[in-house]
């Protein structure tokens, strides 16, 4: 009986053990990480995969994760610890540091001559360092002011164009359960991102040319922390986040008349809410004064290739073919089928005008695109300092001026330690 | 003594030896059976804590006596990351916070832990209905949970601020205002585990004998006076567990505040664990991430101690 508890007990350890020892055998295949899409993308990759595997011997396998910990902790772990995938997305706002940290692999040998012409220069000079391609744009989501058409319509109001006229407008469509407008409440990369095309229009920047100083202690920088800061502290904006901020459902609720978001907004509503696509409007961001000009920014993730890959020739095509196969097929897909984004391939728009005819993707080819920059890619300490400014002045009753200055203070105190 | 002496006397020796040996033989391997048998039962999780928790704990503690920032080999800096500490003013606010919200957060759950504990201690249906609901919360994923309690809060139309205006009260912007905003996050918090250790405390209190109960019953004590001189002392080694599980949560806090504002608004609710997180995987400087987690432990480690030593002075006391 001894001898049967010892033999019992020996094999609940050797299956412990073997439960934890992580497997050590390494599989010769392509790891390819994406953060989690919603079921209708997912065949897209699903199917891309399939394809690719069908054709070649060096077999590719997807993993995907969810996006707050894909964002967070999961690629810097896979880094960290020697498991990082050959293939990944990384947010526009993160590709600079791991192309700065040798992360990347150089992709400029690698890209055809189609394709370099195909991607507009603007999407190649959001991915470029020390003149080599570090990732690969394959999609652009403008931000723009939609609006609930109905809502400003019963006000007796026009669609705003100055940032006067959108604080009047906001206050005309407040009402006790209604906010007049939407905007990003959380501190993070996203409010940063949709403040950015505020801080431009105004006439400022985060850091100077040659990114030697901070430029924003400015009067322009503080006029725009101002209108946001004066949004939410006259109760105009939502002053909380009820779940994710690029997808607010208080603005197809109607519990919001405006909502500042990006492309994405409509795939979302028609596939949620499409009930509410008839009152749905879209216009530029308004300009800081009448006649200034219109700007906005467009984000969008990229592909990067691992630059400890073993297999650099075969992960380079993998992500190359992804979306930029000479066929644009796939690439304009991805935007027009799968989800609702552009593409940076000239060639996708002009092959498919039916498509960019209709509302609202007619709006964002002519009237929106145009105007758009792409998402700079600051390092965290300088990404922080952008929301707290913009915190300050929505929360702790902090001037314009004031958070400009703090805000400036922080961005040199940091480029000093760097 | 002759020359076959030496060779009778070891004999005569060897056999008791061997008679006491083989005894002895047999005993201890009956006794090494066991050991083994126990100690292999152990291994698994002695493996895991070795694995999971205090290598890593380790691992981050000579990580914090470096500079690392993912890439590249980790430079040992001696105590430097601890000096930046004391110059850090966000490691002291978020510290700060993280010490505000400690001291909400543990006597709020113990105390409504405990008279939910002595309200449902008798047996029925009733009370088992109660147990139910107010364990419920704990069965709930603290990320739902932090989705759901963020529309609740929506200051516009949500479900706290619609009842209070229902009932003519003033609304707040609960997670909208930096006032609130740490109320708010501890209101969720408190409901989150409150049933939790509900639970335990419950189990403490069955386990109190009930003759004492009765004998004071008879003694003509009423309920409160049962409740601090006889309940309140007999449960002091299960308060004391859950005060000491308490404090180490609290000091840990990331998870729901995270789900809930992010730190915000303007890093109203900005823990320090938040700050360590954010060090290491925003900023990829683990040492400096490292260092501050080292130092939480240390926090966490006396404050344990602390509360051993008072615990065991007042029972002493007693």
């Amino acid at each position: 009986m001894k001898r049967f508890g010892m033999l019992f007990s020996m094999v609940v350890v050797l299956l412990a053990v073997i439960s934890i020892v992580p497997a050590v055998a390494q599989d010769d295949a392509l790891k390819f990480w994406t953060f989690e899409y919603a079921d209708p993308v997912d065949p897209f990759f699903v199917e891309y995969v399939e394809e690719w595997n069908a054709a070649n011997d060096l077999q590719v396998v997807r993993q995907e994760f969810p996006w707050a910990q894909y964002t967070g902790e999961i690629l810097t772990t896979g880094i960290a610890t020697g498991e990082a995938p050959d293939v990944f997305f990384i947010s526009p706002g993160d590709w600079r540091r791991y192309a700065e940290s040798g992360l990347a692999l150089p992709l400029q040998d690698y890209i055809p001559e189609y394709l370099r012409e195909d991607v507009l220069p603007a999407s190649w000079d959001a991915v470029t360092l020390n003149d080599n391609v570090y990732s690969l744009p394959f999609e652009m989501e403008p931000v723009v002011l939609w609006y609930n058409k109905e809502m400003l319509a019963d006000a007796g109001l026009e669609v705003p164009t100055t940032w006067d006229e959108l604080l009047a407008a906001s206050e005309a469509l407040t009402t006790e359960d209604r906010y007049g407008i939407l905007l990003p409440t959380n501190p993070d990369y996203y409010q940063n991102f949709v403040f950015y095309p505020f801080l431009w229009m105004a006439g400022a920047d985060v850091m100077n040319d040659d990114f030697s100083a901070a430029a924003v202690n400015t009067p322009e920088t503080a006029r725009a922390l101002d209108l946001w800061g004066t949004l939410v502290r006259e109760g105009y904006a939502a002053p909380t986040s009820t779940g994710n901020d690029p997808t607010d459902e208080r603005f197809p609720t109607e519990q919001g008349a405006m909502f500042v978001s990006g492309y994405w907004v409509y795939g979302w509503i028609e596939a949620n809410y499409p009930e509410f696509l008839d009152k749905l409007g879209v216009a530029s961001i308004p300009a800081p004064d009448e006649g200034d000009a219109l700007q906005t920014v467009y984000g969008g993730w990229t592909v990067m290739v691992y630059s400890g890959t073993e297999h650099p020739e075969e992960a380079a095509r993998f992500a190359i073919e992804m979306f930029g196969a000479e066929d644009n097929t796939r690439a304009g897909e991805w935007g027009m089928v799968y989800n609702t984004k552009m593409s940076p391939r000239g060639s996708v728009i002009v092959d498919n005008p039916e498509f960019y005819s209709q509302f609202p993707h007619d709006v964002f080819a002519n009237d929106i695109f145009p105007s758009a920059r792409p998402e700079p890619s600051y390092p965290p300490e300088i990404g922080q300092s952008v929301w707290e400014a913009v915190q300050d002045v929505m929360f702790n009753g902090v001037s314009g001026a004031d958070a400009a200055a703090a805000w400036a203070d922080k961005i040199d105190s940091y480029l000093l330690t760097r | 003594m002759s020359a076959s002496e030496p060779t009778a006397a070891p004999s005569l020796q060897s056999r008791a030896n061997r008679s006491l040996g083989q005894r002895l033989q047999n005993i201890n391997r009956d006794r090494l059976e066991q050991v083994i048998t126990a100690y292999l039962f152990l291994l698994p999780d002695v493996l895991g804590l070795l694995l999971f928790i205090i290598g890593p704990m380790l691992l981050a503690l000579v990580i914090s006596f470096t500079d690392w920032r993912l890439t590249g080999t980790p430079e040992f800096i001696g105590f430097r990351n601890y000096e930046i500490i004391l110059r850090d003013p966000k490691f002291g606010a978020s510290l700060g916070r993280t010490i505000i919200y400690t001291l909400g957060f543990v006597p709020v759950v113990y105390t409504l832990s405990l008279g939910m504990a002595v309200l449902l201690t008798r047996k029925g249906r009733a009370n088992f209905f109660f147990r139910t609901i107010y364990f419920m919360p704990v069965a709930m994923s603290m990320v739902v949970a932090g989705v759901i309690w963020r529309f609740m809060f929506d200051p516009g139309n949500g479900l706290i601020n619609e009842s209070l205006r229902f009932f003519g009260l003033p609304t707040a912007q609960w997670t909208g205002n930096v006032q609130s905003a740490m109320a708010s996050v501890l209101i969720v918090a408190v409901w989150k585990n409150v049933g939790y250790f509900m639970i335990i405390l419950l189990a403490g209190i069955q386990d109190i004998p009930s003759d004492y109960i009765e004998s004071a019953q008879i003694d003509g004590a009423n309920r409160w006076k049962i409740f601090r001189h006889i309940i309140l002392p007999l449960l002091r080694p299960t308060s004391f567990f859950v005060i000491t599980i308490l404090s180490i949560n609290a000091l840990q806090a990331f998870d729901q505040i995270y789900v809930m504002t992010r730190g915000g608004p303007a890093q109203a609710t900005y823990t320090l664990v938040m700050y360590i997180y954010e060090k290491a995987f925003r900023e990829w400087n683990f040492g400096y991430s490292g260092a501050m987690a080292a130092v939480l432990f240390a926090m966490i480690l006396v404050l344990t101690i602390v509360q051993v030593r008072y615990f065991r002075s007042s029972d002493e006391r007693q």
